[in-house]
Order: structure tokens, then sequence, then C-alpha cells
């Protein structure tokens, strides 16, 4: 790759890098300097929508922060299956909190940054060819890189995730050596195999089950049973971040939270078992978030008696296996018909479509990231379930990022930082307009390397 | 089950039963509107209908199917209803102009009203196209991230066969049309047309090792993977013991590495996870429809799950607003 970098022409590179993980729930966005050290460790998170009110009014990206009332909120999101589909919605989010004169961070010039835009992978390459012309002819950033979401996650210290004793003198290699990411995002989950931070892409699989059928699921089941909130996507998203957990033994759970047979009186049901939590709806006036907390079952008789009467101060629910039962999809999705494997098995998948020999380097690294990761139990059943499936010589390890939102965006953050492999990676914009949107498209396909 | 696309409808027509009564479960309900017709016994020719205990799509009834599939379908959406907001108008002092100048493909990108459905179907059609005319498949159009050589192009048909979209089912007649009428001359006519169309997008096989090289110079061996370097674990003597020697798989060579880290992208749907052997060596977990507990039993008339009576009770109020006593 050494010859197209000696290009004469090209201009003092640009002051600094836009990291940008543009997420279909939140994007994370911010801008790394070399000269500051300090600028790749906290993104600022911001929705990725546009939502409309009860009252109709419209909030684009971060204005949501002003949003008081949440009831029966509308979103609109440009990015569809982890793919920015929408460009005149994507557009809008991206002028108010990058270009605009009055923009978070101040506006920025895009003539003097670099771009490194993370996307999901197995896009269309429709797709991806709107998003570099959007790039370059709307926007003109100075250089751009396309870059694999997952794969970024390689330039993360990942042997300090997994806490593996070493010498506190060795620098850490990167990119990671072997990796096996799993993404858990708002669309989807992916499983990707990193080798020297570069994704197996024959290896890569998808399970369609993410943050958003989570959270629907989670409203038709409350829906079902207490109130409809089906048009309530918010409240029961934070409802689902709250309360809902993975489940270490799914029956044994399933079993304490049952109401029992006709005039049966079980003591877990009853007592709550340890699983029956009370979630306090917000009311938007006195209240603005839910409150979880713990099922008494005294408390929970005087409040049906208050409601009877009408004179009940705060609407609660009563969130029995539904807590555990919404997560379990990332594990079993046949549960709602959804005829794909569940997460350990999609690992497997993907193991079965590299060689043998990089399997004990892959299942000792494996490494969560994404909004999902965060449920309690999700890395401990996850290690189980895998452990379960592969040969017993092999060691699992199974790990998150202290943040795992922000995952994918810190490892690009470190990527920009190592200014000689950002420069064979890049694509400047007046390289762009000499050999076109092709050259471009295959330029990242293949990782950087010259064609 | 590929009936062209056609989705077969729930009828309304349902046969009523007076009262309740625990049915074995046996395989999958209300088989019974298409062979029960000349069978008196509902609950035989649906077991028979079954052949067994295994529960795929191909067995399930078109009434649950489609009600799978919608359900799936309202799982996936942004918001329950449909609503369309449109882009709020700019706050003044934004520093720019409203009536910006665009370049001709950016105005089109952004007045695109496309969803993401949309665009999947329009590059099935365009696959689609391009692999009857080069039955190699050489190249896909755009990235070349096209099905060659991977054996997933076989499970990502059957998926678009599944989706069973218009768009799709169109194009399989527009494909299939030139190859089974004109014969050889026209089908390389498209071959060459399809050539001069690709030439430009054509992928070369990428240089990899640029990854390895840096960290080259270890043992004579990989050049992609470094040796391990850490610390050993202390000597035992009974480390060349037969039985206590662990087994190492061997490590892949770097021709297979490199081959493995050129292969294109997976297209979408090959990458999508599948329902393997592994999934079906348990059976379908059934859930009560009103409490989230195992469907033990079911309800004769509709063949949702319960669990036990309470719950059953508590479906019949709308079991019988649906399909009367």
């Amino acid at each position: 790759m050494a010859p197209r970098k000696s290009k004469t022409s090209r201009p003092a590179p640009p002051s600094r890098t836009l990291v940008l993980d543009n997420g279909a729930h939140t994007l994370k966005a911010g801008y790394v300097t070399d000269d500051d050290a300090t600028t790749d460790e906290t993104p600022t998170i911001i929705p990725n929508c546009i939502a409309r009110d009860a009252d109709r009014r419209v909030y684009v990206g971060h204005e949501l922060d002003q949003c008081k009332d949440f009831s029966e909120i509308a979103f609109r999101r440009p990015v569809e299956k982890g793919f920015v589909v929408s460009w005149e919605a994507q557009k809008e989010i991206w002028d108010r909190q990058f270009f605009d004169a009055n923009a978070p961070q101040g506006p920025c010039d895009p003539s003097d940054t670099r771009l490194v835009l993370a996307e999901h992978s197995n896009s269309l390459p429709v797709l991806q060819s709107n998003c570099d012309q959007m790039i370059f002819e709307e926007y003109g950033f100075a250089s751009y890189y396309r870059a694999n979401g997952p794969s970024l996650n390689a330039y993360h210290d990942v042997q300090a995730i997994f806490r593996t004793p070493r010498d506190p003198a060795t620098v850490a290699q990167l990119p990671a050596e072997c990796l096996l990411l799993i993404d858990t995002g708002y669309s989807n989950t992916t499983v990707t195999p990193l080798l020297q931070g570069r994704p197996l892409h024959s290896a890569v699989r998808r399970l369609d089950v993410g943050g958003k059928l989570l959270t629907n699921y989670l409203a038709r089941l409350i829906s079902l049973r207490h109130y409809d909130m089906r048009n309530e996507p918010h409240i029961v998203n934070e409802m689902k971040e709250q309360a809902c957990y993975v489940s270490l033994d799914f029956h044994a759970d399933l079993e304490k939270a049952w109401k029992g047979t006709r005039g049966e009186k079980r003591e877990d049901y009853l007592t709550g078992g340890g699983i029956a939590k009370e979630y306090v709806l917000p009311d938007f006036h006195t209240r603005s978030k839910g409150i979880v907390r713990d099922f008494d079952p005294e408390q929970a008789g005087r409040t049906r008696k208050l409601a009877k009467l009408g004179e009940a101060t705060e609407d609660v629910l009563t969130l029995r296996n539904e807590r555990f039962s919404v997560p379990e999809l990332l594990f079993h999705p046949a549960d709602i018909g959804l005829h794909q494997s569940g997460l350990a098995n999609l690992v497997w998948e993907s193991l079965l479509a590299v060689p043998t020999g990089l399997w004990p380097a892959l299942l000792a690294n494996v490494c969560v990231v994404g909004g999902n990761a965060l449920f309690d139990g999700f890395i401990q059943r996850l290690q189980k379930e895998i452990v379960k499936l592969v040969p017993d010589d092999c060691i699992v390890r199974v790990a998150r990022p202290a943040n795992p939102i922000t995952g994918t965006w810190v490892g690009g953050a470190k990527l920009a930082r190592r200014t000689e492999e950002m420069a064979g990676l890049c694509v400047t914009k007046a390289e762009y307009e000499e050999f076109g949107g092709a050259w471009v498209a295959r330029r990242f396909a293949t990782g950087g390397n010259d064609t | 089950m590929n009936n062209f696309g056609v989705i077969e409808v729930a009828g309304a027509k349902t046969t009523n039963a007076p009262g309740w009564a625990y049915v074995p479960d046996t395989g999958p309900p209300s088989l019974s509107h298409q062979q029960g017709k000349n069978s008196k016994n509902r609950k035989r020719a649906a077991r028979s209908a079954a052949g067994g205990p295994s529960l795929s799509y191909a067995d399930l009834s078109a009434r649950q199917e489609a009600k799978v599939r919608k359900e799936l379908e309202v799982l996936d959406r942004d918001n329950p209803r449909d609503v369309s907001i449109p882009i709020p108008a700019k706050p003044k002092g934004s520093g720019r102009d409203a009536a910006a100048k665009h370049t001709p493909n950016v105005r089109k990108i952004l007045q695109s009203q496309k969803t993401f459905a949309n665009h999947l179907d329009d590059w099935l059609a365009l696959k689609e196209g391009g692999s009857t005319a080069n039955t190699g498949g050489t190249a896909t159009p755009a990235t070349g991230g096209g099905g060659t050589s991977s054996s997933r192009s076989a499970a990502a048909a059957a998926a678009a066969a599944l989706s069973g979209r218009k768009g799709n089912a169109q194009q399989h007649k527009k494909s299939e049309t030139p190859n089974s009428r004109g014969g050889a001359s026209s089908a390389k006519q498209q071959q060459q047309q399809q050539t001069k169309q690709d030439d430009v997008e054509m992928t070369d096989a990428p240089d990899v090792g640029s990854g390895g090289e840096q960290q080259a110079g270890g043992e004579g061996g990989s050049t992609i993977l470094s040796p391990y370097r850490g610390p050993l674990p202390a000597p035992h003597p009974r480390d060349d013991d037969p039985l206590l020697v662990s087994r190492v798989p061997p490590m892949p060579t770097d021709e297979e590495l490199k081959a493995l880290l050129a292969a294109p992208p997976l297209t979408y749907l090959e990458a999508r996870a599948g329902w393997g052997a592994e999934d079906r060596k348990y059976p379908v977990r059934v859930f009560c429809e009103v409490c989230g507990y195992w469907g033990r039993v079911k309800c004769i008339k509709c063949g949702t799950r319960v669990c036990a009576l309470d719950c059953l009770d508590t479906h019949r109020e709308e079991c019988v607003t649906r399909y009367g006593l």
C-alpha cells in the first residue's frame, strides 16, 4: 500500500477526526485530536431520531433532552436494520448536531476534518454508495474511512477487558490478534470473528433480534396483561432497561413466577420469589422516570384497594416472568416463532465457518458490545451456553467492556489516533473525485489494501 | 411451499365445538380446514398430517404461519402506528442556507423515500438478473460482495423465496423467460452485456498480508499470527504422558488465513442466522398466551396455548368474542 501514500498532491492531514458510530438508536460521536489524549474517553451520545410528542412538538436528535412528556411519543429513525436508509432525516440530525452555527460542540468544518464512520456488516452496496456520496458530495469531508463497526473493537485493550493476568508493563498488542465480537444492538445481533482487527467475512452471522424487538415484545406482553402500552415505546424501553434481566436458569425462574393452577397458593408467587418487581409508571408531572422497586405483597394489596376507590396516586405494574422472558428471546428466538438460531448457536455456526485451529483463540476472547450486553446475567448466561456447545478443551471467556454502548466508538477513536494506519485506510476527497465511487467502495471492501 | 409468492390467507370459516376439553397435544392444530373435510375425526386428521413432533414452517398451517409472520412484522416496527414525521423547519440562525445547492446525486438520495425493504428487494432483483446471465456468478454488481464461493448462497436463495415478496416473484419470471425461450444465443448476448456492465465493478483479488507484515518475523511459520511470547507453565514430569497430553488442533496455514481474510463480505441475506440441526434438536418451546408460563394445554377452539384452568378462563372470554360460543 505504499505507492499511493507517496502522492505529492496530498494536502496536510486534517487537524481532527470525527469518530461517528451511527447507531439505529443512538449515535455516538466525538472529535479526536492528535495532541489531546483525553478526547478518546467519552463520546457524546445522542438519540438518532426525530421524535414527535403528544402535543405534536418535534424534537431532532439532542433536542430530545428538552422533552418533558414522553407519553405517546413517536419516533422517526433514519437508520433501519443498522444501515442509514433515510438520508433526509439523517442529514437533519447530523446538521443540527455537528454543522449548525449553534451546534452543541461548535460547528464542524468538514473540509478540515477526517471522518471515521462505523457501519454494520453485510450492508447493501447501494446503501454504501449512498453513504459515500453524501459524505463527499454533500458534506465534503477532507478524508473519510467507512469502517466495519465490529472490527473497530479490536483496537481496545482486549486483554484488560478479560482481566488477563500479565506483566503490567506489557504494551497491549493492537489490534487484538483474535477476537470473537458479538455486537448486540438496537436492530440486530451480529457475531464477527476478527483476526488482526480484520473481520473474517465468511463467518459473520446475524440474528434479527435486537433491542427494538425486545422492547416491542415487552410492550405486547404488558398490553396483554396490564395496561395498553403499545403506544408508549419510550416508557417501555426504560422499563426494559431497568427491570429486565437474563435468567441463568430459565426453567426454575419460570416455575417461581407461576401463579399455579386454580386455587393453588404458591409461596413463591405470593411473596414474589425474588423475581417479581413493581414498576411505578412515570406520570410526567411529579415523576418523569419510572421506578423499579421490590414487590411487597402487603403494599400491593393496599395499592389495589386504593386503585379500586380511585384514589391511587401512582400507576404500578407488577412484572414477573416478563422480566426474564423478554431478553430470553436473544437465546431462544423460536419462542416467538422467529426461526433462527439463538445467540449461542449463532456463535457455533460462525465458528464452523473458520478453521478449527482458530477456535481456542476465538473462544478465549469473546467480547460483547452493544446495549443489550447491559442486561444483568447476559455475560454469564452466554458463557454458560457457549461452554455447553464447544469442545471441552477450549477455554471460554466472555466479557464486555466497561461501557458496551460506546465500545465501538472507543475502538474507533483509538484507531483514529494511529496516524500511519489511518493514512492507509482513509480515502481523501481528491481521491474520490479522481477515481470515483466504485473505487472507493472497493477500497473500503478490501480493508484499505490498494487495488 | 413456494406458490410463486402467493400467501394463503386464513379462511373465515371455523368449526365450532361446544364446551372445552383437554386435547392431547400432538402437533400443530387446525389442519382440519385442509384435510378434515373428508375425515370425520379432526384429531386423527391433524395427527396424520403433521407426521411427527417436529415443528417447522412447512408443518404449520397457513393460518398460523400468517399469524406468526404478522406478529413478527409488528415486533419489528419502530412505531406501533404508521406515523410520518416531516422534517421540521430549520431553526433561525442555524447558519445554513435553507435552499442550498445539492449535486444531482445528493438530491436523488435525499428525496428517496425508500425503506430498507425496498432497497433489499431492488438489490435482490438486480442480483437475480445478474446471476442467471453468468451462471458462474463471477461478479455481482457493485462491491463484488456476491455469493461466489460461499456455501450459503443456497440458504440465501431459500430465504429469498421464503420472504415471498412481490418484487421477488416478478423477478423470477423476468429472469427465467429469456433463458428458456431464446436458448444459447440470447443468453450469450446477455452475458456479454453483463460482463460489460460488471467490468467496471469487478474486484481484483485483494492483496492480503499487510496486516501481518508488521508482525512478521516470528518463527518460520505464520506471518499473520504472531508466536506466543508469554511465560510458559512450569514443566511437569508427566508432561509426555500420552493420556494427559492435550490435543491442540493444527493451526491453519498462511494460505488458508489469507483466503479467509480475503473472502468477500456475505450478502445481507447470507449472513442471516439459519435454523440449523442444532436448533432442531429440541422441540420448540410453547408458552401460555395469558401468563407466560409453559403452554401445557390448548384451547380446542383456536389452538391457543394456556397453562391451566385460570388462564383458560381468561382466554375463553376473548375466544368467545372472536369465534362465538
